[in-house]
């Protein structure tokens, strides 16, 4: 069988390329709602853990300890299998509530570092002048917050694409349970795998070139203002 | 120090192709045995060769074991070289590893390792094995014993009409290099629903079609047993791995369990243990339904060149 005859049988024949598609699709759905979910999550759980309530601040880093320090898969078999097991949810939005839930303790923890490393005495200037406390937040530290967590936050993004790949353990048909499927039934792994890893390259790159876009147009304000 | 990097990795890949030039080995891949250990599987194994070892040479002590002559060819080769074995979820990480030579041959049921020869020319059989009478099963949560009756009854009713035959020369014996047929579930409204686990991991048997849809010749049963029992199956795709997990969790009422096997009995003469209580695929939460496949054979694959 020639390589191209291969590259048939895995992802044209029997209409593949459309169950490829359709794995992609679960994927990104998975991944763009656990982001949202988990990123504003994050944000609640870093107000928390840097509250002024002793307690509020010891539930928030027992929160971020636990969910950083667990293997995603096994948090993701305890929630569908467990916790969850006599819901009517679908795995789907099992899988999302996990995802969001581990997300939002990293994402907690990076803003948390990013708010550490803005001065506070700029905050306190902006006061004397008369900012409220949401203005100063606003307006001097978020943007600086931003800047700083934008590059880890990418990092994010794209490792949280590769968590999603474990979902084929509660019987969600993603990109890397399709490529499986592709390769047991062709057997055929190393190539498939290697396609498989192709898409999900492509993936990390196009959410690379989304944040260099936002780099660019932000240079663009900066020089025209 | 980009010298001494190059040098110490010149010198690890030198080692590690002495060490696999020198081993007095091999190393062999086999699907999870879900009710045991590698290491305790392993030990079963290099008991058992040790029991018979000293048997093999004479007719006497040949004719003393009945199973002999069935066994012949793997005691040969478990005595002549100690087979190392190691464990894989799913028939894709087994090929893997075959490919990238960490392991040497994989064993597998004769007709997945026909699918697995015909569709990929690098692969060749080194060996067959009539090894061990295996079985394929339905399990199901410990305690689901009506839905079990219900698969056994249907299961029987399909041997004694030639069914389960039919399917089998059908979806595996005469399958060949094609896909299996596709498999549409009729509904009877109002009845129950079971849900069963497919993993698309031992084609053609459990197999998932390019349009992702699973079929083969579980499919197959699963449909004249849904007809037979007047309830409607969903098929639900998940990895092998999780099998247990789904039907603990009640996500799922029924799995395909791989094999069922009562493993070797070492001849009486023979001192030491067998392979009997470690080749169990069973667990505590499971219970399974009578056999709908049976194999006796193995093949031992390992790459063409």
């Amino acid at each position: 069988m020639s390589f191209t005859e291969i590259l048939y049988k895995i992802l044209i024949q029997g209409g593949s390329y459309m169950t490829i598609l359709k794995g992609l699709w679960a994927t990104v759905q998975i991944s763009v709602f656990s982001l949202i979910a988990g990123t504003l999550l994050g944000a609640v759980i870093c107000a928390i853990r840097m509250s002024k309530v002793k307690i509020l601040r010891f539930i928030a880093t027992v929160y971020i300890v636990i969910l950083r320090g667990s293997p995603v898969l096994m948090l993701l078999m305890l929630m569908y299998y467990g916790v969850f097991a006599r819901s009517s949810l679908d795995a789907v939005t099992i899988a999302v509530i996990t995802f969001s839930l581990n997300v939002a303790a990293h994402i907690a923890e990076l803003l948390r570092a990013s708010i550490g490393a803005t001065e506070h005495g700029q905050v306190e200037a902006a006061r004397t002048l008369g900012f409220s406390a949401w203005q100063s937040f606003y307006l001097v530290t978020l943007p600086q917050v931003i800047k700083i967590a934008k590059p880890v936050y990418q990092s994010t993004i794209v490792n949280l694409i590769q968590w999603t790949s474990v979902v084929g353990y509660v019987s969600i048909t993603d990109l890397t349970r399709v490529i499986n499927n592709i390769a047991s039934r062709t057997m055929q792994p190393m190539i498939t795998i290697s396609i498989g890893m192709l898409i999900y390259l492509a993936m990390a790159y196009i959410v690379h070139g989304i944040f260099a876009l936002t780099d660019v147009s932000h240079k663009r304000k900066e020089r025209s203002e | 120090m980009k010298k001494v990097f190059c040098a110490l990795v010149f010198v690890l890949m030198l080692a590690a192709v002495c060490s696999a030039a020198g081993k007095d080995f091999v190393d062999a891949g086999i699907l999870t045995y879900l009710g045991t250990t590698e290491a305790e599987f392993q030990r079963g194994l290099d008991d058992l060769r040790k029991a018979v070892a000293p048997l093999i040479p004479t007719d006497e002590e040949k004719g003393g074991w009945a199973e002999y002559d069935r066994l012949e060819g793997f005691l040969d080769s478990l005595v002549k070289t100690r087979r190392v074995i190691h464990f894989y979820d799913s028939l894709l990480s087994m090929q893997m590893a075959l490919r990238s030579r960490k392991i040497d041959e994989i064993a597998l049921p004769e007709p997945v390792g026909l699918y697995l020869v015909s569709n990929n020319p690098k692969y060749d059989i080194y060996f067959s094995l009539n090894m061990m009478p295996s079985t394929i099963s339905f399990g199901f949560k410990r305690g689901n014993t009506a839905l079990q009756k219900e698969f056994n009854t249907a299961i029987a009713s399909m041997r004694k009409d030639g069914t389960l035959a039919r399917l089998q020369k059908e979806f595996v014996t005469e399958l060949g290099t094609s896909e299996p047929r596709e498999v549409r579930f009729a509904t009877f409204k109002g009845a129950k629903t079971v849900r069963v686990a497919v993993t698309g991991d031992l084609p053609p048997i459990d197999f998932i079609a390019a349009d992702g849809r699973p079929t083969g010749y579980n499919t197959a049963i699963l449909y004249e047993i849904g007809q037979r029992i007047g309830k409607n199956i969903q098929l639900v795709s998940i990895e092998a791995g999780a099998r247990s997990a789904a039907l603990a969790g009640e996500r799922v009422d029924v799995v395909f369990w791989y094999r069922n096997t009562d493993g070797i009995k070492a001849p009486k003469q023979a001192k030491g243990k067998n392979l009997k209580n470690v080749m169990k695929d069973n667990m505590d939460g499971v219970i399974l339904s009578e056999p709908y496949y049976e194999w006796d054979t193995d093949l031992i694959i390992g790459l063409g060149d």
